[in-house]
């Protein structure tokens, strides 16, 4: 009888429930959280899901030496989660992103790449703010790109720069890119006024496939020849839209933009939900990440709006651009862009800006791998 | 691997963070530099793309550049008269018709440059149900 009894005694030590703290019971109900938030809201599902799931992968508590720990060495979660530690994963993601970003408008009216640029001055404003509340400059620097708007970004920068903050980092990142349109549309009508909400842009011009061929072409040799160490992330993503565009290799687009991206999607969030145990993720720093994560965005988005406002001082009156588009910077594709456009439609329900976001938007994502490798290449 | 080690950074990261953490502790020269290159980097393809949009489009026409002629120059070339002499004693020799017709085929396929077949490349098999 005693030989049972201290045998399931020996067993409750090994259980969860006996080793469970309040901390960890913190992060499984904020892990319950996200999953609430995708299903009920809708807000970044694809995300919000695996890596709400995760948290509470993560957040088990467990005793060493089982070896299922994502942070013990050979366990399943361990080498899932090399992925993320040794930056595998984010460039396989921009491999897709590229697949099925459609660059026309970007191509069609290249001055509203500018907008792209302006927003990334959110990264480098978290990056100084950062530096102020005692964080060091690898860290201040993976902190800042969550401003990037960009979760693959992020992670990639964060597991060179500052490993041990890419948990909060990158939940960081991608919570604020669901926010995306309770952040922005504020901060756009504050800074705008009627009048300039009303601009209506010339539509686009047709662009030719000979252009959209050139065009990551191009755009991979000037980029990478400027910034070399965001070769990876950019590489991945010229790559994947020549995939797309070149019109030959249409079933190696189609498994870059389908199941290549759903699984490294499935295994990024996963891992990342479970890097975030309590004991590395409850801690003040991340307290301060999310409050930076969210300054970063505001900059980025009043760095756009501003700069398109700046742009029509030097601008024709038929030439003129809606500021609205100018929150699209960030390169949360295509949920900034479509902020812009239901923004514009609340002024006037037949002018879609949806098109034209769309290009300071995906020069946005160019915008943030660029910067990413001008940090790496100052602080990595 | 323990958690300790997982989570730290190179020992190269920790150095330049030390270093510009001295050089430039409150970020303005790395956020300075940094917006600059961004900007560079995105008005070079600004440039770039306008420029490639109006040469695609027919508003910059690219100089025409001549050059020679392949037909031209093979037509101003005449046989050596070894070569008349050689190609007449062909012509003379007793073949059949068969030859005269492959050898006949084999030129016209090359001037018009069908040697090889074109290939789809495509080699997955579908399967029947």
């Amino acid at each position: 009888m005693n030989t049972i009894i201290e045998s399931l005694q020996q067993f409750w030590q090994y259980t969860g429930f006996a080793n469970m703290t309040y901390q960890h019971l913190i992060m499984v109900l904020i892990g319950i959280a996200f999953i609430t938030v995708a299903i009920k809201k809708d807000w970044e599902p694809l995300l919000l899901v695996p890596i709400g799931f995760g948290m509470i992968i993560g957040n088990i508590p467990i005793t060493e030496g089982l070896n299922v720990g994502i942070y013990e060495e050979g366990s399943v979660l361990n080498i899932l989660y090399q992925g993320v530690h040794q930056g595998w994963y984010p460039p396989l993601i921009f491999l897709g992103i590229g697949a099925m970003t459609d660059f026309s408008a970007l191509i069609s009216q290249p001055r509203l790449m500018l907008i792209g640029a302006a927003a990334q001055i959110g990264i480098f404003g978290a990056y100084a703010l950062a530096l102020q509340l005692g964080f060091n400059p690898a860290e201040a620097g993976a902190i800042g790109i969550i401003g990037g708007a960009d979760g693959p970004t992020a992670i990639f920068l964060s597991s060179k720069l500052a490993p041990h903050l890419m948990g909060a980092i990158a939940v960081s990142a991608y919570s604020y890119m669901a926010l995306v349109p309770v952040i922005q549309r504020p901060i756009m009508l504050l800074l705008t006024t009627r009048k300039e909400r009303l601009i209506r842009m010339k539509p686009p011009r047709v662009v030719s496939q000979k252009e959209k061929i050139i065009f990551p072409v191009v755009g991979f040799i000037l980029t990478a020849m400027i910034v070399p160490s965001g070769m990876a992330l950019l590489g991945m993503l010229f790559f994947g839209n020549l995939l797309k565009e070149s019109g030959v290799t249409k079933r190696l687009a189609e498994t870059a933009r389908g199941p290549l991206i759903d699984v490294v999607t499935i295994l990024i969030g996963v891992t990342v939900g479970c890097s975030t145990q309590a004991d590395v993720f409850l801690t003040g720093s991340s307290v301060k990440i999310f409050g930076l994560g969210l300054m970063s965005f505001i900059i980025a988005t009043m760095c756009g709006v501003l700069f398109v406002k700046f742009m029509n001082l030097f601008c024709k009156p038929e030439n003129k651009i809606n500021p609205l588009i100018g929150n699209a910077g960030v390169s949360a594709v295509p949920d900034a862009a479509r902020v812009s456009q239901n923004a514009g439609r609340e002024f006037d329900k037949s002018n879609h800006l949806l098109m034209h976001a769309m290009a300071p938007n995906v020069a946005g994502v160019i915008g943030s791998a660029v910067a990413a490798g001008i940090l790496l290449s100052f602080l990595g | 691997m323990n958690t300790f080690v997982l989570l730290q950074v190179s020992e190269q990261v920790a150095a330049k963070s030390a270093d510009m953490a001295a050089k430039d502790p409150h970020g303005i020269i790395i956020t300075a530099v940094s917006v600059s290159v961004v900007f560079i980097a995105l008005i070079i393809l600004y440039f770039a793309y306008t420029f490639i949009g109006k040469l695609t489009s027919g508003q910059i026409k690219m100089p025409k550049i001549k050059l020679p002629s392949f037909k031209k120059k093979t037509a101003e070339v005449h046989p050596t008269p070894e070569e008349m002499a050689a190609i007449a004693l062909a012509l003379e020799s007793k073949r059949s018709g068969e030859v005269y017709a492959a050898i006949g085929l084999a030129l016209h396929q090359h001037m018009n440059e069908k040697v090889h077949d074109n290939e789809s490349y495509v080699i997955t098999i579908k399967r029947r149900n």
